[in-house]
């Protein structure tokens, strides 16, 4: 035994523990801001971090989480900060916080130096940034961006003037026309068929070789001929001629009920007209920014470009969560692929299972940029939702400087596959002062006075979004925009009905793809507005349907003309044939009977000889 | 200055009159210390021996200089044989209840890398305590007198130069 060793190793430990006690506190400060730099992108930076081991707090007096996209801005910065952790999940390399209290929170606060990160790690950062990227959520987003700026550019107003209906019409081709040009290429297909089958050199041939052999018998005379067996004789052949001219006119009959089925069929493409000419109006009328001014649209035109706007940015704060849940669980995914020189945990039972990373209870307050007073609470946030089998709530209420108030709620799930995300936001009682509604031509009012009530929803289903917007506008007094354009009739029809207009309604829903509005303000314009609307579009209308009637007309016509004289020329041949089979069968038959009368003629002379004599 | 001081300690130790059994057994629990990681409780203890029983520091150090470099080489070796024995059947019910023990826990005995690290150590450690003995023998009786007369010995062993670069290093700091 070696006291001199004893003596030492006390000698480290007291000075290990004086050094813990010491430096312990800034060494997790570093490392933790060198974490969550890298985890936000920009600067983290932590003040007087302090972590006691015996009470498993921990807390500082400010932190400050500097913006990446502009670095001399935090995206928000905290008070004083505390937090309990749970002792047997860190013994086990999870940080469980039992309750984490931020107060003093402001958003969007003034940095002195710059959050930008050294270059060196904004490389590794966006490297690992580009395999993020849930993509869905932004398409979504991109595609009611288009939709909104489709509703900028329909301007009602300045429509008659960009009409220019002949410049279109040349520029298209009628699909219509088209489909008429095939109909009669097939027809032209047929007709060509059918008299090939009619004008075969076989039909010909034997056609005309039963012609001779109907010529033959046709000199047959029953009373020259003198022996009933001879008489016997020419009613075999005439029957046998009879047989093949049932043939031939049978087979004539089968070309006649073939082509009157591809007649049939013909004309059932041709009714399919009807359809394409139509497709062709609204195509025309679609080039030519033709709406169909109904009371179900008319609040997509005015509010559409606004109300698109606002559902865009849920997609944006939705993205956001997206990337965050994503980052949070990509904790968890590293443990699969253990890092050089750090092992990996092999974990043996549930009880002590837990998730890498888990809030149970986060308790906010603060304040945002535009003083409006914030308080909430974020309840289990972690890396692993589905271990611990509870999805993330979040909720929120504060009160904006215009006393209106505010509230949230999100409820992120993402135990299954299946699971939904939900949330709900609302602003009560805000002034809509100097508030513009729309953008369009239509509506070049602002609100010189009201309140406004803003309930939004929204339900996330694997791909399926639905977000639901509604806006109530009370007290409301419209004024003329100052930069609004010269009064037109419309115009100064709005400006009256406004007047009387008070209370606003809009509600905007975003489902599957699809983007619809519906507000109270339709009733208040759509009679006059379609009225004055209805007037010039149905000219425009009628112009188009006219010009493309005068193209399909012609090439009906033309499509008609051919058809007639083509069928006829085929059916003409075909009765020829008919008919002509026809008379020569009625003569064999009366050549038969004349013979078969010769026969029994003969025959009852040669009964009576042979009974006389 | 400290790779110089630590250069003649080991010639000195190995020289001087110790027993090769304490040479030899400071290397083997250096080894310990350098081939797993460091920051464990197991490696705690073992300071804690070398520091408590008669065993020789600067082999010790010796051998934690060498296998702590040699350590990353063997780091997927270490790895897989350690995710092998935590997932061997029959030991599923042991590992069980250690992990539900909060002592075992804290030793990190379900991190492959420092229990593949560590039962490998283990098993060498009588291997190497046997090698390093018969080496330390060998050497005080056939390779010291040797290395006494190399000249690098004398100037590592020369009071003057070693004062010179004290002073040296000393004036620069």
């Amino acid at each position: 035994m070696r006291w001199k060793g004893i003596i030492f190793i006390i000698v480290i430990i007291a000075l290990s523990a004086a050094m813990y006690f010491i430096f312990s506190d800034h060494w997790i400060e570093t490392r933790v801001e060198k974490a969550l730099s890298s985890a936000n992108g920009a600067k983290v930076e932590i003040d007087n971090f302090r972590f006691s081991i015996f009470k498993l707090s921990s807390g500082w007096d400010k932190i400050q989480v500097a913006n990446p996209e502009h670095p001399m801005k935090n995206l928000f910065e905290t008070g004083k900060t505390s937090m309990n952790m749970e002792f047997m999940p860190l013994i086990r390399q999870k940080i469980v916080i039992d309750t984490l209290q931020l107060t003093e929170v402001k958003t969007n606060t003034d940095r002195t130096t710059s959050g930008e990160l050294p270059k060196k790690n904004q490389k590794e950062i966006k490297q690992s940034e580009q395999s993020d990227g849930s993509g869905l959520m932004n398409k979504a987003g991109q595609r009611l961006k288009a939709t909104g700026e489709e509703y900028k550019n329909i301007r009602l107003e300045s429509m008659k003037s960009d009409l220019n209906i002949d410049s279109i019409m040349l520029a298209i081709d009628l699909s219509s026309i088209e489909y008429i040009d095939s109909v009669k290429k097939t027809m032209e297909e047929k007709v060509a068929h059918w008299e090939g089958v009619i004008n075969a050199d076989d039909f010909q041939k034997d056609y005309k070789a039963l012609e001779s052999e109907f010529e033959e018998i046709k000199k047959i005379d029953p009373k020259a001929i003198k022996t009933v067996d001879d008489l016997k004789a020419a009613v075999k052949k005439l029957e046998k001629t009879k047989k093949k001219f049932d043939k031939v006119y049978d087979q004539v009959k089968q070309y006649e009920d073939d082509f009157n089925k591809d007649l049939k069929s013909a004309r059932l493409a041709a009714d399919d007209i009807g359809e394409k000419v139509k497709t062709d109006y609204a195509e025309i009328e679609k080039m030519a920014k033709i709406p169909n001014i109904d009371t179900k649209n008319l609040a997509t035109f005015i509010f559409g470009e606004t109300a698109t706007g606002s559902v865009n940015k849920f997609f944006e704060i939705t993205e956001k969560i997206a990337y965050y849940k994503k980052k949070l669980s990509s904790v968890k995914s590293e443990k699969e692929k253990p890092k050089r020189g750090k092992g990996q945990y092999i974990e043996f039972s549930q009880k002590y299972k837990y998730p890498d990373f888990w809030i149970k209870n986060m308790i906010l307050s603060g304040e945002l940029q535009d003083q409006t007073r914030l308080a909430g609470k974020i309840i289990n946030l972690t890396s692993d939702p589905k271990l611990i089998n509870q999805m993330t709530e979040i909720s929120f209420s504060g009160k904006r400087p215009d006393n209106s108030e505010i509230s949230g709620l999100a409820n992120i799930d993402d135990r299954s596959e299946n699971s939904v995300d939900t949330y709900q936001f609302s602003i009560d009682g805000f002034s809509i002062q100097n508030f513009s509604l729309s953008q369009t031509e239509l509506f070049p009012y602002t609100i010189a006075n009201g309140r406004g009530k803003i309930n939004s929803g929204a339900r996330m289903e694997k791909e399926t979004y639905l977000v639901q917007l509604d806006f109530f506008g009370s007290n409301m007094i419209f004024e003329k925009k100052n930069d609004a354009k010269p009064q037109s009739e419309i115009q100064k029809f709005l400006d009256q009905s406004i007047t009387n207009f008070q209370n606003l309604e809009v509600r905007c829903k975003y489902y599957d793809g699809k983007f619809a509005i519906k507000s109270n303000i339709d009733d208040l314009f759509s009679k006059e507005i379609k009225n004055y609307l209805d007037k010039n579009i149905t000219e425009a209308k009628a112009k188009i349907h006219k010009e493309i009637d005068n193209r399909i007309n012609k090439a009906t016509h033309e499509y008609e003309q051919y058809n007639a004289s083509a069928m006829k020329n085929i059916k003409d041949k075909l009765n020829h044939y008919k008919t002509e089979i026809d008379q020569h069968r009625k003569e064999i038959d009366d050549k038969k009977s004349e013979t078969e009368k010769e026969i029994k003629k003969k025959g009852g002379k040669a009964l009576d000889n042979l009974f006389n004599s | 200055m400290f790779f110089i001081k630590f250069l003649k300690k080991i010639i000195k130790a190995l020289g001087s009159n110790a027993s090769p059994n304490q040479l030899a057994f400071g290397f083997a629990m250096g080894m310990i210390l350098g081939l797993t990681p460091f920051w464990n409780i197991h490696n705690l203890i073992v300071i804690f021996l070398i520091a408590i029983i008669n065993v020789n520091i600067s082999t010790a150090l010796l051998a934690l200089t060498i296998f702590g470099l040699l350590a990353p080489i063997f780091d997927g070796l270490f790895h897989v044989f350690g995710l092998s024995i935590l997932n061997t059947g029959p030991l599923q019910g042991l590992f069980t209840g250690m992990y539900e023990n909060t002592f075992f826990v804290l030793t990190r005995f379900n991190n492959t890398l420092v229990l593949g690290s560590f039962v490998i150590s283990l098993a060498a450690f009588v291997p190497v305590f046997f090698g390093f003995k018969i080496f330390a023998k060998y050497y005080q009786e056939k390779l010291h007198p040797k290395v006494e007369k190399w000249k690098i010995t004398k100037i590592l062993k020369s009071s003057k130069i070693f004062n010179l670069l004290n002073t040296g290093y000393k004036l620069k700091n």
